[in-house]
């Protein structure tokens, strides 16, 4: 797994898709929370933050996602979440926030909602 | 390498944000030496970084000290928040601190931690211990 952050974005099928890769820390979480507005202020309803090349995730990083998943839902849109390091799905569900947020194996099924449960 | 009971490291960082990341290596080099497990130290690195957040507060200023005890098969961490003049910047993203979280992750995380405050300067400490050891 590539340790350096960086955040790639694309659209598939509408939605915004932002793979995230390495730590996302109280270092680097301004970023993706920078780019979450930018695809907010565009106008997307639905955006997928990709954490399958995500190794670390602080609480300042799930601040920034909760930020971004009221922001969404108060507009009618969603924030999903494609997860698949068992790690960053325990601090997840050790936070309560596997309940808040649409989790998914992969992008495709978050770009189709079918969400994984 | 054998860890003993007075193996003390001593970690004293400015509070800024790309600097936690020293605190959390610290922790990972400590954990290992007294032989905790790789999922061990992987929640004692993310521990750290929240007990760190917690004292800070969201504030970028000031320092915090970091007391790595190493134990037989347990580390226990101290932490020390030493305030400095009021910053404009908050530490992290504009969300701010995320208290609730931080103390969810570190309960869950860690055997026993304790946060307290004197005299404005926030402390805290946590001890995590390694599982059963298999020969």
């Amino acid at each position: 797994m590539d340790t350096s952050f960086a955040i790639s974005e694309r659209t598939l099928e509408g939605a915004t898709v932002l793979a995230v890769t390495g730590e996302i820390d109280v270092a680097t979480a301004p970023s993706l929370r920078t780019r979450l507005v930018d695809a907010e202020d565009a106008g997307q309803r639905v955006v997928v933050v990709d954490l399958s090349g995500v190794n670390f995730v602080d609480s300042t990083a799930l601040g920034v996602l909760v930020g971004a998943h009221k922001r969404l839902t108060a507009v009618g849109g969603s924030l999903r979440l494609v997860v698949t390091e068992p790690r960053i799905r325990k601090v997840l569900e050790i936070t309560d926030l596997a309940r808040v947020f649409p989790v998914f194996d992969n992008v495709e099924d978050a770009v189709g909602e079918q969400a994984d449960g | 390498m054998t860890a003993t009971r007075d193996d003390v490291v001593l970690l004293r960082l400015p509070v800024r944000a790309d600097l936690l990341v020293l605190a959390r290596m610290t922790a990972a080099t400590v954990a290992s030496r007294v032989g905790l497990a790789f999922e061990e130290i992987e929640d004692l690195r993310l521990a750290v970084e929240e007990l760190c957040l917690s004292v800070v507060g969201g504030t970028a200023s000031g320092s915090v000290e970091l007391t790595f005890h190493s134990e037989p098969h347990a580390v226990r961490v101290d932490c020390a928040y030493e305030p400095g003049p009021v910053s404009p910047e908050p530490l992290g993203a504009a969300e701010g601190p995320q208290d609730d979280l931080s103390m969810k992750i570190v309960e869950a995380l860690v055997d026993e931690f304790g946060i307290e405050e004197s005299g404005g300067a926030p402390r805290a400490w946590l001890r995590k211990c390694g599982g059963e050891v298999v020969d």
